[in-house]
C-alpha cells in the first residue's frame, strides 16, 4: 500500500475507528458502493469489516485506509478512471 | 546416490508426502509489551507442533521480533503486512491458521479481513487494557483467546495454552 504516500489525498477522518467511517461515508455521500475485504483500488487493497462503504462523488473517492498503529483514515482522492470504473461495477 | 534420491521421495505410507502445515501470525502495533513476547511464545509452540509460523507485520512489529531473535531460533519468514494481504488476496498464498494479534480497533479490522480473504482457521489473539470492549466488537467466525495482559505476558500464555490452538 506504499502508493498511497505518493497520492493527492485529503484526510477526512483520522485516528477512527472503522464503523466510523463506514458511517460517514453513508452518511456523507449519496452515492457509495460496498465491497469485500482485499477489493483494490488503485493498486491499494481495502481491508475492514465487510461490507466494506466506498464513497463516490463526481471523479472522487472515498475509501477507508487502516495503518495498525493509527487506526482508521478515510480519505479522499480524485481519479476520473478509477471512479468510473467503481461506478461500472454497480451496474 | 540415486537409490538415496529414491527413497528420500517415498512417504512410508506409500502416499507422496505432503507439506507441513502453515500459521500466519499477524501483529498490530507493538505499543503493548506483550505482543513481541506472545509472538515468540506462540512461534515456538507452533514449531514444535509441526507448524510453520511465518510472521506479517508493519516494520516496527517485525523489528521487534528480528532484533530479539537475530540468529532466528525461533523467527522463520517474516514479512510486510500489506504484502501479505496483497498475497493472499491475490491467492498467491495461504495458510492452515491464522492469528491475528488485537489490541485497537486496527486489529479487529485486520481479523475481519483475513476472515474473508484466508481460507486459514482464524484465531483473535484480545489483550490490552480494553480488551472486552474490542471482543465485543468480534461478531466473525473466529476463536477469541483473551486476557487482560499489557506489560505482563502470563495472562495470555495462559489463555492461550487453554486453547491450545496448535493442537486444534
Amino acid at each position: 500500500m506504499g502508493c498511497v504516500e505518493s497520492m493527492n489525498y485529503e484526510i477526512l477522518l483520522r485516528d477512527g475507528s472503522f464503523k466510523e467511517c463506514r458511517d460517514y461515508i453513508k452518511q456523507h455521500y449519496k452515492e457509495y458502493i460496498d465491497v469485500q475485504p482485499g477489493f483494490k483500488i488503485f493498486d491499494v487493497y481495502v481491508i475492514g469489516i465487510p461490507p466494506i462503504a466506498i464513497g463516490l462523488e463526481g471523479d472522487f473517492i472515498i475509501f477507508p485506509y487502516t495503518k495498525p498503529c493509527h487506526g482508521t483514515y478515510l480519505l479522499r482522492v480524485e481519479d476520473t478512471a478509477e471512479a468510473a470504473r467503481l461506478r461500472a461495477l454497480k451496474k | 546416490m540415486e537409490l538415496y534420491k529414491t527413497q528420500d521421495l517415498v512417504h512410508l505410507s506409500g502416499e507422496p508426502p505432503t507439506s507441513p502445515e502453515s500459521a500466519l501470525l499477524v501483529l498490530g502495533c507493538p505499543q503493548v509489551p506483550v505482543q513481541t513476547s506472545i509472538a515468540l511464545y506462540l512461534i515456538n509452540r507452533l514449531k514444535k507442533a509441526g507448524i510453520v509460523p511465518v510472521v506479517a507485520g508493519n516494520k516496527s512489529a517485525n523489528t521487534l521480533l528480528v532484533v530479539a531473535d537475530p540468529e532466528r531460533h525461533y523467527l522463520g519468514e517474516v514479512m510486510d503486512l500489506d504484502r501479505a494481504v496483497g498475497m493472499i488476496t491475490d491467492k498467491k498464498r495461504d495458510f492452515n491458521r491464522c492469528f491475528v494479534f488485537i489490541h485497537n480497533d486496527a486489529g479487529i479490522t485486520y481479523a475481519a479481513t483475513m476472515g474473508t480473504i484466508s481460507k486459514a482457521k482464524l484465531f483473535a489473539l484480545v489483550y490490552g487494557e480494553h480488551y472486552e470492549d474490542l471482543v465485543k466488537q468480534i461478531d466473525f467466525p473466529c476463536t477469541v483467546i483473551a486476557a487482560k495482559a499489557v506489560h505482563n505476558p502470563l495472562p495470555l500464555k495462559k489463555a492461550i495454552d487453554e486453547v491450545s490452538p496448535w493442537a486444534a
